[in-house]
């Protein structure tokens, strides 16, 4: 029998890539990555009821765990400062080619995507990750136009740091 | 115009080339997703080792206190009613408390340190399963050998006020040795009745309100976590 329970568990082991991302844009170490995971699951699990099945289970979980992550990184006050582009970010993915230069990008994209704002951060997220304008303005709760607008921006600054740091 | 267009175009699809060439290599499977959202059992239990351990430890500091204070914190007229024998038996009932207190704290460490949010699914429930008896069992005990010990306390001091007041005011009552000795009797069972039955109520309501907040909420884990185990 299906409980609400393996429904759910089911549901996140599938869709974890999502949360991993996320987590790994806010945090910057191990130990930080697993207490947000958790953090985020708990919190999926207490809306969970909210979910309606009309919209995707990525665009809903997308919408929870930004939440999540933007409201403990602003209690904590884990501001861009404390950030560095030197600093070696938490990095545990590797490329299907296993490739050393595309790793090495990688660490450089994190790295250069962690020195955004909270709200840029979770935009170049969503961006990079193909959803459209009307999903992303929906998951963050601004409209499309100001979606756009953010992201240009977000984007601008986001090439401006890495050109910085190539 | 179009060149730079082109350009950042470009870019843009290389890093989302990048982005998506990602695997993940740390997932967490079912077991650990289900063990994480009910870390709230967990939270449930620490909080109840928590109050139990303070609940224990002020007991024990007070009866300790008390015991070296040399009168118990008594007044100089409530020593004299409750008399020697009395007063013996509340510093060996305060011996009593204070091991008793000790092996309490004890043995609900060791129920508590076997939760783990570590352990697999099935011993998780059994844990808690034992941690909410052990609390349970103890609590109890705690009410019934407090009532076991004050009870014959109160009955005596019921009994001396009455052959105090009867003493006093001898003048206006006089009372044979037999009447005084039942009055006194009657006097020391209604005091110790009450006595047991506000002791009771009290500890009753306190339990229920704080253990039970916590073991009802732990009770409610329990059953979703055996719903999911079977």
């Amino acid at each position: 029998m299906e409980t609400k329970e393996t429904k759910f568990t089911k549901l996140i082991e599938d869709n974890q890539g999502i949360v991993h991302k996320i987590c790994r844009i806010y945090t910057d170490s191990p130990e930080a990555h697993e207490d947000l995971f958790q953090e985020i699951v708990m919190q999926l699990w207490k809306s969970f009821d909210s979910f309606q099945g009309d919209s995707k289970f990525s665009t809903w979980m997308y919408r929870v765990s930004l939440n999540t992550a933007i409201t403990l990184i602003r209690k904590k006050n884990r501001t861009i400062a404390t950030s560095s582009i030197d600093s070696e970010p938490y990095f545990d993915v590797k490329s299907n080619e296993e490739d050393e230069e595309k790793q090495e990008r990688l660490k450089m994209l994190y790295a250069s995507i962690k020195l955004l704002n909270e709200v840029e951060r979770a935009l170049v997220l969503l961006y990079l990750e193909d959803l459209p304008y009307r999903e992303i303005a929906a998951t963050l709760g601004i409209t499309e136009v100001n979606a756009r607008v953010k992201m240009n921006r977000a984007k601008e600054k986001l090439k401006e740091i890495m050109n910085r740091n190539r | 115009m179009n060149d730079l267009k082109n350009n950042n175009s470009e870019e843009t699809d290389e890093l989302k080339s990048l982005w998506h060439s990602q695997k993940e290599v740390n997932s967490y499977d079912s077991e650990k997703i289900f063990k994480m959202i009910h870390r709230k059992s967990i939270n449930s239990v620490q909080w109840l080792f928590i109050i139990s351990l303070i609940e224990l430890l002020l007991g024990l500091i007070i009866t300790v206190l008390s015991y070296f204070s040399g009168d118990h914190y008594l007044m100089n007229s409530s020593v004299q009613l409750m008399g020697d024998e009395n007063i013996e038996k509340l510093e060996t009932f305060s011996n009593i408390g204070i091991i008793f207190s000790i092996a309490l704290i004890g043995i609900i460490y060791y129920y508590y340190r076997k939760i783990s949010s570590n352990s697999s699914v099935s011993t998780l429930i059994k844990n808690i399963i034992q941690f909410r008896r052990v609390v349970v069992t103890c609590l109890i005990l705690i009410v019934l050998i407090l009532l076991i010990m004050m009870f014959p306390i109160y009955f005596e001091l019921g009994k001396n006020i009455t052959i105090q007041n009867t003493m006093n005011h001898a003048g206006d009552v006089s009372l044979s040795a037999e009447e005084l000795d039942s009055t006194s009797d009657t006097a020391g069972w209604i005091l110790a009745g009450s006595a047991t039955l506000v002791i009771a109520v009290f500890f009753f309501v306190y339990y229920f309100v704080i253990y039970g907040f916590f073991l009802r909420k732990l009770k409610k884990n329990q059953k979703e976590l055996k719903e999911i185990n079977s």
